[in-house]
């Protein structure tokens, strides 16, 4: 399922593709399921009746970084503005698909060559983003507006493949979480033992954590988790010794935040996961460097507060049109998952 | 046409390392030639006979380069990381993020690294990434990347075809195999539409670098005259006009300092003569392509260049019109049935 979720197309608000292609998929084993105002997708999956544990609920968010269109101009080129953090250094010499209604209008971030340069300095200077523009091919505006429009999403034409026991693709940040918890639901109730428990796909993460603020207060849950897939900074040996090098690794299993910058776990929920990890022989380990935010930190804000943990699959190049994960570290995020739905009832904080 | 220029883009030849390249083109030229060699530094010639009577007929070269730049692999570091060395003029500011392949024994895919913004230390997005920072992670284990992947390999843009509007394609290493399959088309039509003179098509190895597969492939030849074919900054924002051409405006013909002014007006005439979009582009240096090459080789070789407009050069999203490099075809094969093409008799002092 990582492969048709990491080409689909859904950047910040536009995430309609990955909400249907998620609920094709699990809505089979959904008893009941809800599109809400902020377009999440919050599911019910049914368990026991006896079930005595807390209410779990699980999240991941739908939308990937990208880019909106917002200007056509005069000679048929997308100005555009990001949506969601993205490094202008990615941008130069790619090739984007700009959403159009339900198609996909092919272009690209071109740049001028380098012959045309008058000075070695120029080559020294990053191109902000508001310079660059997408080039569909049209050389008028009237042309470029018969099939795009301002307001338009657009991503990175990336197209998932395997090498080795790694896996290739775009917006493994957070389609890699989306995965995980659509193949255990779809897996239910075999992997998770009869425990019900919910799950909310949901949008905006990237422009400053938006769909998930409503998630805990409707849902009301007692434990939850964010699956994310986190950045992995690792590299060449020049890069050790930089203040984030190594965050996570790949091939070392699942990562688990104690903090980032915008929440702390809940200490007795965290070593409830670390324990079901070790007793079930999953291999962990933790995210080492302080940065960014996760869906946990504004469920934990939910009515009177909710124990969160993080749990995420370690990503290389995070944010930038390529990133790769370790097939091993998805599999075993999703067993620790599992195994934590499954012995739910275990958690007596 | 489009089966023509996929063949040929997509497949890696960097300067110096054309072979694969080369093979694709004697396969292409086989049943359009009448004779078929590689000469010693590798570069393909193809001969096919003229129609006129023997007094009248002269030796035409017709010229593309084969090469493309690119990269090389030229260290493998601790982790299996692969440090890159820049064959040709690479702006390093469009590798971060890109997909690469490196060709050795077997492909290999891998993605230039680039930090996460989250993981970023302050000031550094302002910074273009240097030689030393960046790096192709093909995500394989050292052991596997030892393997599979040697010091000196070629590593190559993506060899995808892209369809835009308009009859526009965008493709890496369009510089200058589209210009090898203006020739192939040209060498195509001769099969039933009349040409005066003998053609002598060269797919020259090694422009982009030394320059020096067209002094070898000319001094076999000793033509009459000499088309060269090579590709013109496409005109796209911030590119000023004197120094472009529009896409699909048709070839350029240039004139100017590395063209022979007769060999420029019997061009022009002949373009209008049969119809054949064109746009006159003048040559302001004697830059380093192979007509400026020519030109000086043996006791002098009247030149004209023809130039196939190419929007951001050097760059993995090359983008050109079909129309362009058809009418490219056309004309080098009017040419090729030209009255009054310049012959300097030879003196013999």
């Amino acid at each position: 399922m990582l492969d048709k979720l990491s080409n689909a197309f859904g950047t910040s608000g536009y995430e309609k593709e990955v909400r249907e292609l998620i609920l094709g998929e699990i809505s089979k084993k959904v008893d009941l399921h809800q599109v809400d105002t902020l377009g999440n997708l919050i599911v019910r999956v049914s368990g026991r009746a006896r079930y005595k544990g807390p209410r779990l609920l699980l999240s991941a968010h739908m939308d990937e970084v990208g880019f909106v269109a917002s200007e056509i101009t005069g000679s048929g080129d997308l100005k555009f503005q990001k949506m969601g953090s993205t490094d202008d250094r990615v941008l130069l010499s790619k090739r984007v698909v700009v959403r159009h209604e339900d198609s996909g209008v092919p272009g690209v971030i071109g740049m001028k060559s380098p012959h045309l340069h008058k000075k070695r300095e120029e080559f020294e200077q990053v191109l902000d983003y508001d310079k660059l523009y997408v080039d569909i091919g049209c050389s008028k505006k009237e042309e470029a507006e018969k099939l795009v429009a301002v307001g338009d999403g657009i991503y990175y034409d990336t197209r998932y493949f395997e090498q080795g026991g790694r896996v290739f693709g775009k917006c493994f940040d957070d389609r890699a979480g989306c995965s995980v918890i659509a193949e255990v639901v779809k897996g239910s109730p075999k992997l998770t033992g009869g425990t019900p428990f919910y799950a909310a796909f949901t949008t905006q993460e990237e422009i400053g954590v938006r769909g998930a603020r409503v998630i805990g207060n409707a849902v009301k849950p007692d434990v939850y988790i964010a699956v994310e897939g986190t950045a992995a900074g690792e590299g060449p040996p020049s890069w050790i010794g930089r203040d984030a090098s190594p965050s996570t690794e790949l091939g070392r299993g699942p990562a688990l935040s104690i903090l980032d910058r915008s929440h702390i776990a809940d200490p007795a929920w965290l070593e409830f996961v670390q324990n079901i990890a070790r007793e079930e022989n999953i291999p962990y380990q933790f995210k080492r460097f302080v940065t960014g935010g996760t869906e946990s930190s504004v469920v934990q804000r939910s009515m009177a507060g909710v124990r969160v943990v993080t749990i995420s699959v370690p990503v290389r190049y995070i944010h930038s049109p390529v990133g790769i994960l370790d097939k091993g570290d998805y599999r075993n995020t999703k067993r620790l998952v599992a195994a934590v739905i499954r012995r739910l009832e275990e958690f007596k904080p | 046409m489009e089966e023509i220029l996929k063949k040929l883009t997509g497949t890696i030849g960097l300067t110096g390392m054309e072979e694969s390249a080369a093979q694709v083109v004697r396969d292409l030229w086989e049943p359009y030639t009448d004779e078929l060699r590689t000469d010693r530094m590798g570069s393909v010639i193809g001969f096919k006979r003229g129609d006129g009577p023997k007094a009248e007929r002269l030796r035409l070269a017709v010229l593309a380069h084969l090469d493309q730049i690119g990269l090389v692999v030229h260290k493998i570091e601790p982790g299996g990381y692969l440090r890159l060395h820049r064959v040709g003029g690479v702006d390093r500011r469009i590798l971060p993020g890109q997909l690469l392949t490196v060709c050795g024994s077997e492909p290999v895919k891998g993605v230039v690294g680039s930090v996460p913004p989250h993981l970023q230390q302050a000031g550094e997005k302002n910074k273009v990434t240097s030689w030393n920072d960046l790096y192709l992670d093909t995500g394989l284990p050292e052991r596997e990347v030892r393997k599979r992947v040697r010091v000196g390999d070629p590593v190559g843009y993506p060899t995808s075809f892209v369809e835009l509007q308009n009859d526009r394609r965008v493709m890496a290493g369009a510089d200058d195999r589209c210009s090898v399959a203006a020739l192939t088309w040209a060498l195509r039509l001769a099969r039933r539409q009349r040409h005066k003179h003998d053609i002598y098509a060269v797919a020259e190895v090694q422009e982009e670098c030394t320059g020096v597969g067209a002094y070898a492939a000319v001094y076999g030849i000793e033509p009459h005259c000499a088309i060269v074919v090579d590709v013109d900054q496409g005109r796209h924002e911030g590119v000023p006009e004197k120094d472009s051409v529009e896409l699909g405006k048709g070839p350029s013909v240039s004139f100017g300092l590395n063209n022979y002014p007769d060999l420029v007006e019997t061009t022009l005439k002949v373009a209008a003569a049969q119809n054949i979009p064109h746009q006159k582009f003048f040559w302001p240096s004697p830059y380093g392509t192979d007509g400026s090459t020519v030109e000086t080789l043996h006791s002098g070789i009247p030149t004209i260049n023809l130039g196939i407009p190419l929007s951001y050069m050097h760059s993995t999203v090359e983008m050109l019109d079909m129309g362009d490099v058809k009418n490219a075809g056309r004309l080098i094969l009017a040419i090729a049935d030209a009255d009054g093409l310049p012959v300097i008799p030879p003196v013999d002092w």
